[in-house]
């Protein structure tokens, strides 16, 4: 049976606006509340099922507002000018051609050879496993989320529980995520916040975002690193 | 940002919310979902008046529970039942005294007119404050205080007559 609502239960919009901008004061209540926490579970369940359901609804965004598409017509001559600036401008040797990695995510990629930190678009295989290190410098709540590229959320660490694992510091975080055989991109987020922020927030703010793109995603209340990977066989 | 990509935006990140409002007042998914396009219809419609982002989600929420009400309105027009609401269904995991409470509040919902539906489920369901769904529906404290009481007047003479 469900807990039934109390007084000092938020209304419901105020809970769906805990949701898209996180408040300490709600994030209390429901960490204490019964029927609050039944509300953002079947909260988090019709956010899967709606997006399960209506993928056309959340891939408008992704279809009309790709910048590929608006700018095909000059992709031809964008390609030819970028090859002449790399030509011009070859980088040496020892910089790397792209961001090696998050500051505060690094993604450890192992089981084929022997363990690496993952770059910005690495190309990842089948049965290799990820391990995840979080920096947040002070003390901070984490979660650890994948989006792949139909915009489905995967929850990774802590992969159960209510609440955001606790890290202070520089931490190599327990448990680990294997990849099986789906090919394409894959976005690991992490998402650091100061206060806890609810596994329901995170994921409706990752649901549907574009793989390819971290800067559509916005968690108010936390901050986020973020690592691309390219899934794919050998 | 151009309006087709500011639109799209809203959809995305309102579109789970809009949803849910959806579900709950219906409780059906595909009338969900049904309703979901209409208040999409809205949205294109409204696309050059929208409300700044903080106080879209409570413009969505609005709509979409208009949106409910008149499909609910609609539907039992069609079906030429007041009473023919989708809340009669219980879910398995209901137990039976929430049947019965579904029960008892569906014969009082069934009495009320549209506007005092509305005004009973912004505070009795959803938790709103009278001054809250004041705000909400844009009518005065009073308006919403009067109707509440019309609802449970109503409602307590349908339960026990």
């Amino acid at each position: 049976m469900n807990a039934a609502r109390t007084a000092h239960c938020p209304s419901d919009l105020t809970l769906e606006e805990h949701l898209l901008d996180a408040t300490p004061a709600t994030a209390r209540h429901i960490a204490g509340c019964a029927h609050c926490q039944a509300w953002e579970r079947s909260a988090a369940e019709a956010a899967r099922a709606f997006a399960r359901e209506n993928p056309r609804w959340m891939a408008k965004a992704r279809a009309r507002s790709s910048p590929l598409r608006r700018w095909a017509p000059l992709l031809p001559v964008a390609a030819l000018a970028a090859a002449a600036l790399f030509i011009l401008h070859s980088p040496s040797p020892e910089a790397p051609r792209y961001a090696t990695k998050g500051e505060e995510l690094t993604v450890y990629i192992g089981g084929q050879g022997a363990p690496r930190a993952a770059t910005q678009g690495e190309r990842v295989r089948p049965g290799e496993a990820l391990r995840f290190q979080v920096a947040p410098g002070s003390a901070a709540f984490v979660w650890i989320a994948s989006v792949d590229s139909t915009g489905s959320v995967s929850r990774l660490v802590p992969a159960e529980g209510t609440t955001p694992l606790a890290v202070d510091g520089a931490r190599l975080l327990p448990g680990s995520a294997v990849l099986d055989a789906v090919e394409g991109p894959e976005r690991i987020w992490a998402v650091i916040s100061r206060e806890p922020v609810s596994w329901a927030v995170v994921e409706q703010a990752l649901q549907g975002s574009p793989v390819r793109d971290p800067s559509a995603v916005h968690i108010p209340g936390a901050r986020t690193a973020t690592v691309l990977l390219e899934r794919g066989a050998p | 940002m151009r309006d087709g990509d500011a639109l799209s935006e809203i959809c995305r990140r309102l579109g789970p919310a809009i949803y849910r409002r959806c579900l709950k007042i219906l409780r059906n998914p595909d009338e969900a979902a049904d309703a979901c396009q209409k208040v999409y219809m809205q949205l294109v419609r409204h696309r050059s008046r929208l409300p700044p982002e903080p106080e879209q989600l409570r413009w969505v929420y609005v709509v979409a529970t208009r949106v409910c009400f008149a499909q609910l309105r609609d539907d039992a027009w069609e079906t030429a039942s007041g009473a023919e609401l989708n809340h009669d269904a219980p879910a398995p995991t209901d137990s039976f005294a929430e049947v019965a409470d579904r029960q008892m509040a569906l014969k009082a919902l069934s009495c009320a007119t549209e506007h005092e539906r509305m005004v009973a489920w912004l505070v009795l369901v959803d938790g709103h404050s009278q001054e809250e769904a004041a705000e909400l529906l844009s009518l005065s404290r009073k308006t919403v205080g009067k109707r509440i009481q019309l609802f449970l007047a109503n409602a307590r003479r349908g339960v026990f007559e």
